[in-house]
This record gives C-alpha cells, structure tokens and sequence, in this order.
C-alpha cells in the first residue's frame, strides 16, 4: 500500500498524465469558447447618425420672369415594395398619411427657399405646370426616413432621379430642435437644394422662358384645343416643342390667362387643405415619431442581439459535439459535453431576445395602430374636401371650356 | 358647331324667355348659399338676350370690364392668393350683391350643391325652358340674328365668362376662408419661417413647432376628433403626476383617458392605475 502511495500504478500515472496534458488544452478551450461568446454577444450595430443641419440655399435673386413654378404630386406610399420584415414594422395608413404630409414640408421648404415661383401640393395632374415633382415613400419611422424624387418639366424632359434617406438622433426630437425644424427638415432642404443645384447648372434663362411658355400653351390647349393645337408638338423624345407662338394681344389668350388665375386660386385653395391637414396631423405624428425612435432602436438591437446569439450558440453547440463525439479522452468528452451545455445556453438566452424582440415589436405596432386612428379620419377629410373640390371647379371648367370654343368659333367666322 | 348656332339662336329669344332663365338661375342660386351655386346657374343660359340687364348687370357689366382689365395685369404671384385677383374681388362684390352667391357657410358638400351643378341639368334646364320660348318665337327673332355680329356674339359669351368668373371667385375665396378660419381657430399662432414662404396659405409650416406646444404637451395629447366635431375637453393632470415623457403605450393611454375623462371619480381612479402602473404610487 505505501508503494502504491509513493509508486502509483502505472495506469493511474497514465490518467493523471492525460488529464494533466488535456487540462490545459480544456481550460484553452473553455476560455476560448468565453471569450467568442463574449465577442458574439457584446457585439453591437453601430448606426451612423447625423447631427449635422444642411440649411437651405438660397440662390441669387433673379426676374419673376425667370422663375419656375413647382408642383409637387401625392407622394407613392411605397406600400407595394415592401418586404416581409417592413411590413410587421410598417403600418399602411400612417404611409398613407405621410403620403400627403411629406409632399407638403416639401412644398413649404421650398416656397421658402425663395428659388422658385409658386409651388403647390397638386392634387391631380390636370393644371400643367413648370416643373413637377414626383417621389415614393420608401421608409418611414421615428428613426429614418428614405423618399425617392423624380423631376422633370412641363417640356417632358426628366431631370433626374434621386433617392435620399436620413438618419437621425435623438438629438432631433430635443424640444429645442424641434420648435426650429421638423426632425427630418434636413432631407427636405437637401431635395431643395439639389433642385436649385440642378437649374444652376443645367437649365438657361432661354430654357426657362421655354418651359414657363409650354406651360402656359398647354393648358391654353387644355381649354381651347381648337385655337391652340397648333402651337406645341412633340418630337421623338416625347418633348414638347414649340412650333409658333400666339400673339401677344391675343384676346383668347388673354381668356385662357384669366381662367388660369382661377385655376392658380383654385391650386391654393387646395394648398390651404393641405395646411390645414399638416397642422392636424403635426402634433399626434411627432409624438408617434418620437416614441417610435425609441422602439425602433430597441427592436433592432434586440433583433440583432438574437440573432448573434444563435450564431453563437449554434456554433458552440457543434464545436462541442464534434468534441464529444471524437474525443479520445473522458477530459475532452466532458468538455465536449460542456461546450453544448453552454451552446445550448446561449442559444436560449437568443430565443429570450427574441421574445423581447417581438414584444417590442408590438408595441411598436400598437404606436402606430394608435396613431392610425388619430390621421386616418383627417386623411379622409382631406381627401373628401379635396374631391370635392375638384369636382366642382371641373363642372365649372367644362363650361368655360364651351364658352371658349364658341367664342373661338364666332370670332374664327364658324358661325 | 351645332351647339354653337342653337346657342346663337337661343340668344334670340324673346326677352321673356331670357328673363325666365334669369330669375331661375337667380333662385337655384339662392337656394345653396355657401356653396358654388352659381356654378351653372349663375352663367345664364345661351338663350340670355344680349340685351339683358338684370338686377345685376349693369353692374355686372361696369365690373365686368374692370375685372377684365385687371385680370390680366393680375400676374402669377398668387402669394396671398386673395390679392391676385382684385378684380374679380371687386366684380365678385359688385356683381353678386350677395344675391347669387351669398355668404360662405363652409357647407361644401355635394349635398348643398343645387341639383344639377355637377350634371349641368340646372343650365340645360334652363336652356331647354329658353329654348322652348326660342322656337315659340324663332319666327320673328329670325332676323335678330342674322343682324348679330361677330363682335356682338363674342360680347355675349364674354358676359357669361364674366359671370363664371364671378361665382367662381366667390366660391373659391369663401373656401379659402373657410380653410384659413378653421386653421386659425386649430392651429398655432405666428411662427418663425413662414412669412416667406407658404404661398397662399397663412397656416403655419409644419416643421416649425411652438415653444409650448411640445415636450410634455406631446404625449398628453387630447384624443383625437373626427373632423368637424368639436374637440374633446380635457382635464390638466395632479400636481404629482410628471411630464410623462417617458411612458410606455399603456402608461401612455391612461394619462389620456384620465385626461379626457369628464367624471371626476373616474377621472381620480384612472389616475391611481397610472400611479400603480408607473409605480408613482410606491415612491
């Protein structure tokens, strides 16, 4: 017994020699599977977000003659693009509403740019105008925002396409900030000033007289095809080209002036709706935005913490049964099953997140469900005053419209 | 042009037709005040005599060629909106005497609408009612209008664009107001940025914000009202209840029904859920 106490059998040896080699290589193992899934876990996105402000820029001021009018359309809620995960996050009548909100920050920030003549929500495209501003809705919530614009002129020449998208802080939402400027004012002022940019670079004064004179044609021709017909074509491209020009005196031409003086009254009264409507929808939409930023990040982080989780966890899991399954020691096969135990932890600590994830997830959906109930009827409003509207002044239209060609008739001798 | 020659025929008739067409117009425009109910009413039908002076035309007429005059030198700077046609304010106030158009109610709908507007049954109506006294008297208003010039014809259809003109301004700067009134009533006083800009809409743009219309104002917003109905009354919260800026949805909801909630028990009991809720209660 004492020389087995100071002589260990040699098998015993041979345990302790390969417990004692692999104790090293377990604990190496065992740290490094605590310093990935430390790694996995703590890792965070990292979101750029802007502080900065792009002001407006004002251009030099030029003739009345030389400016352009601006339309801008209802905007594309962009409902159609979405993919499955935006749509759990995206709520259809919020789209809808910033559809028409949007459209008007736009107008407002351009009207006072002072770069431009009148610009105007357009309800419809039926009033011709200089220079029209299409755009789609791609993102929208408390955090970013991404719009597509497409510009062209009442020529029919595009003049370009762009896709803008922001970022912001919670800095925005400080109540400082926001008694200054709309948390997304800086989108709008750099589509502002890519226009101006784009007219400074890209169109002359002689271009500008062309676009305001085929405006102007076309919705002369819009009232008296028959007096005006001749005086547009288009070319090849699908562009308008001017072949003559009315004259001056023209006392039908001066007809159609007065009736698209109406027709701009008309075009503001409509822009009187949409004030109305934003000033509505202002206070309940800032506060849905504000309240959203903080759901939205939670949610993504959640979402990303899950989902790193499960990779992790995944990993350790197979790093461990390959051990377990090959290894040649009791030491390896205990760590092996070790490894999966801890896998299999931090796999579950991933569906945990996940659940917390979907939760914010609700509650994100309950923001904006409670948002939805507070626009939703202002939209219908707006749009039933807007229909409404238009209604009437186009009755109105079709008998001026009728008058015209009897006065084009009786003055052209036809009768 | 048939509709052109029937219409020149019309034009013909005999004073009483005219007269007819006239008064009904007049009263179908009467009867929609507020509304665009000179939308085809006030334009009086082809059968109208070019002689025709009714209670407003001669004014009609002397604002009618002002409006003309000032009509063109109007330009296209609508920044007001009301100020890019001075001449069809003042043709509209002459011309209309309040008679044809009345006074804006801000009751748009199409239900006010006389009927027929949208349709033109109310101008066919009246044409047709003409025409009828135009074949009846055809005979001898024959050679009327064979001694109708050019000029004359323009001069008549040009009398009846004025009057469009008329009950359109009217319609269109009632709406306008109507528009302005509502978001001056609902909205924020004068704020920065928007002199300007906003072109032909005095409301305030929507990004600049009241110095005291947001931050804890924002999450204890009053529930929303449909439009048109008066808004809700709200009641301010306890002195120990915070600004709420860091409440969650449900949290959130129960200061707005406590806020809105016109019994005073209720109101109490829906404050101490919040207390709970937030855990005021136990601090």
């Amino acid at each position: 017994m004492i020389q087995q106490a100071v002589n260990p059998p040699i098998e015993q040896r041979r345990a302790e020699m390969a417990f004692g080699g692999s104790r090293a290589s377990v604990r190496a193992r065992a740290g490094l599977i605590a310093v990935v899934m430390l790694l996995l876990t703590a890792c965070a996105t990292h979101t750029v977000k802007s502080t900065s402000y792009t002001p407006i820029v004002r251009g030099e001021a030029v003739p009345e003659a030389l400016l352009l009018d601006v339309g801008i359309a209802i905007f594309d809620p962009g409902l159609d693009g979405l993919s499955r995960r935006e749509e759990e996050t995206t709520n259809a009548q919020i789209r809808v509403a910033e559809s028409r909100y949007v459209p008007y920050l736009l107008a407002d920030t351009l009207q006072r740019s002072g770069n431009w003549g009148i610009v105007r929500v357009l309800p419809n495209d039926s009033s011709p105008i200089d220079v029209a501003i299409n755009g789609t809705v791609l993102h929208s919530d408390g955090e970013s925002m991404a719009l597509r614009i497409d510009v062209s002129d009442s020529l029919g020449r595009a003049w370009y396409s762009k896709e803008y998208d922001e970022v912001v802080s919670r800095f925005s939402y400080e109540p400082a900030e926001r008694q200054k400027n709309d948390p997304f004012q800086v989108v709008y002022n750099r589509i502002a000033n890519d226009l101006l940019a784009y007219l400074q670079r890209s169109v002359d004064a002689a271009e500008i007289t062309e676009i305001r004179t085929v405006s102007e044609l076309q919705f002369a021709r819009s009232f008296a095809p028959d007096a005006f017909e001749g005086f547009l074509t288009e070319n090849r491209n699908g562009e308008i080209e001017i072949t003559a020009l009315p004259a001056a005196n023209d006392p039908l031409l001066a007809r159609v002036r007065n009736i698209r003086e109406r027709d701009f009254m008309f075009i503001d009264t409509v822009q009187d709706y949409y004030a109305g409507y934003a000033r509505e929808m202002r206070v309940p939409y800032d506060s849905w935005r504000e309240q959203s930023y903080d759901a939205t990040v939670t949610l993504r982080e959640l979402q990303g913490s899950a989902r790193r989780r499960f990779i992790a966890g995944t990993a350790v899991v197979l790093g461990g049964i390959a051990a377990a399954a090959n290894g040649t020691d009791f030491v390896t096969q205990t760590g092996g099953a070790a490894s999966v135990g801890a896998g299999a932890y931090v796999i579950k600590s991933g569906f945990d997140k996940r659940a917390e994830a979907q939760m914010q997830l609700e509650s994100l959906q309950e923001l904006g469900e409670s948002l939805e109930r507070e626009v939703a009827p202002r939209v219908i409003d707006l749009e039933d005053r807007t229909i409404t509207l238009t209604g009437t002044v186009e009755e109105q239209y079709s008998q001026w419209r009728e008058i015209l060609a009897d006065i084009y008739a009786a003055e052209t001798g036809q009768l | 042009m048939p509709s052109a020659s029937a219409g020149s025929q019309a034009a013909n008739a005999g004073s009483d037709s005219a007269s007819t067409s006239n008064s009904a117009g007049q009263s179908g425009s009467q009867s929609a005040a507020g509304a665009m109910p000179g939308v085809s009413a006030s334009l009086p039908g082809r059968s109208q005599s070019p002689a025709d002076t009714g209670p407003n035309g001669e004014n009609g007429e002397q604002a009618g060629s002002s409006s003309a005059g000032q009509g063109d030198q109007g330009g296209r700077d609508l920044g007001t909106g009301a100020s890019g046609q001075p001449g069809g304010q003042q043709s509209g106030a002459s011309g209309s005497s309040g008679s044809v158009l009345g006074s804006p109610s801000g009751d748009y709908s199409l239900d006010t609408l006389p009927d027929g507007v949208l349709s033109g049954r109310s101008g066919r109506e009246a044409s047709s009612a003409a025409g009828d006294g135009a074949v009846a008297g055809s005979a001898g208003a024959g050679r009327g209008t064979e001694a109708m010039t050019t000029t004359e014809r323009a001069a008549v259809l040009d009398e009846q664009l004025r009057r469009g003109y008329e009950a359109f301004d009217g319609f269109i700067l009632g709406e306008r107001e109507r528009a302005q009134a509502e978001t001056n009533a609902g909205g924020a006083g004068a704020q920065p940025g928007e002199e300007a800009g906003a072109g032909g809409s005095a409301a305030a743009g929507p990004q600049i914000l009241n110095g005291g219309g947001v931050g804890p104002q924002v999450a204890t917003q009053a529930p929303p009202m449909p439009g048109g109905q008066t808004p809700t009354e709200t009641f301010p919260p306890p002195e120990d209840i915070p600004s709420g800026r860091d409440d969650d949805v449900v949290a959130r909801q129960l200061r707005e029904a406590a806020m809105s909630e016109p019994d005073p028990e209720l109101r109490e009991a829906l404050w101490d859920e919040y207390r709970n809720y937030t855990g005021l209660s136990d601090n």
